[in-house]
């Protein structure tokens, strides 16, 4: 639907602009980029204030965000799955994170997060896809430096938010993160397909018959 | 008057998308769970 509509849009942009065939293409992908972004952030915070978890979800959209971004991942094959994965993740996490308060088993989590996270930064980082695979290996070692950075800086933030005693915080943080470091993970690859077959199937059930 | 707004208005808009469809390239990923398909000309 959203493809649809960027297509619609960018063509007549286009027609009003005289642009070549190759101009609106690329009118239609940065407003698909634009649209899906603006969409599914408007939700989020929408459900985030229904469910009176803004802070969290915040919190949490800021590490998983900040792995994907640097360390790309995986990725599921429709929009619409997308904004109801990433939306239900990322509530589920913040809600998740207001019932653990134990500074031991979050400062656990932390380290397990670190430990994986070096692994994955060094193994698969910047994890790529059949739309967009990264071969340069200068590129390459820039974006793990890039992620390795990023995650000293999370696992600091998140450090110093226990320490002084939002422990709520620092967890929805890690959680996030940790979400982040599983999705460029070959585990999180996996799941996504596993992700991706389900709803096929449910679809092909419900959809078509 | 009216015509040169919309033109300008249109072109800054056309500019913009470009400049969006152009992040969407680099090597960071924008997209969370989801990476529409890249056009050829920008492959």
């Amino acid at each position: 639907m959203l493809k649809e509509m960027s297509n619609r849009l960018a063509v007549s942009l286009g027609r009003q602009l005289q642009a070549s065939n190759s101009d609106v293409e690329v009118y239609a992908y940065g407003l698909e980029i634009m649209l899906g972004v603006l969409v599914k952030f408007a939700w989020l915070i929408v459900l985030a204030v229904v469910f009176g978890l803004l802070w969290p979800v915040i919190l949490v959209s800021f590490g998983l965000f900040g792995f994907r971004y640097l360390g790309g991942g995986s990725h599921l094959s429709t929009y619409l799955r997308c904004l109801v994965f990433g939306l239900t993740v990322i509530l589920g996490l913040a809600w998740f994170s207001t019932f653990i308060s134990n500074s031991l088993i979050i400062s656990v989590l932390l380290g397990i997060s670190v430990i994986w996270g070096v692994m994955v930064i060094i193994d698969r980082v910047p994890a790529g896809t059949e739309k967009k695979t990264i071969t340069d290996p200068e590129q390459i070692l820039k974006q793990k430096l890039k992620t390795f950075v990023f995650m000293l800086l999370w696992c600091a933030t998140s450090w110093v938010l226990l320490y002084i005693g939002h422990s709520l915080e620092s967890c929805a943080l890690i959680l996030g993160g940790l979400m982040g470091i599983f999705s460029i993970s070959t585990w999180g690859y996996s799941f996504t397909n596993g992700l991706d077959i389900l709803f096929n199937q449910i679809e092909r059930r419900y959809c078509n018959g | 008057m009216g015509k040169k707004i919309i033109n300008w208005a249109m072109t800054s808009l056309a500019s913009f998308l470009v400049f969006v469809a152009g992040i969407g390239v680099n090597p960071n990923s924008i997209f969370v769970w989801y990476e529409p398909d890249i056009p050829e000309s920008l492959k």
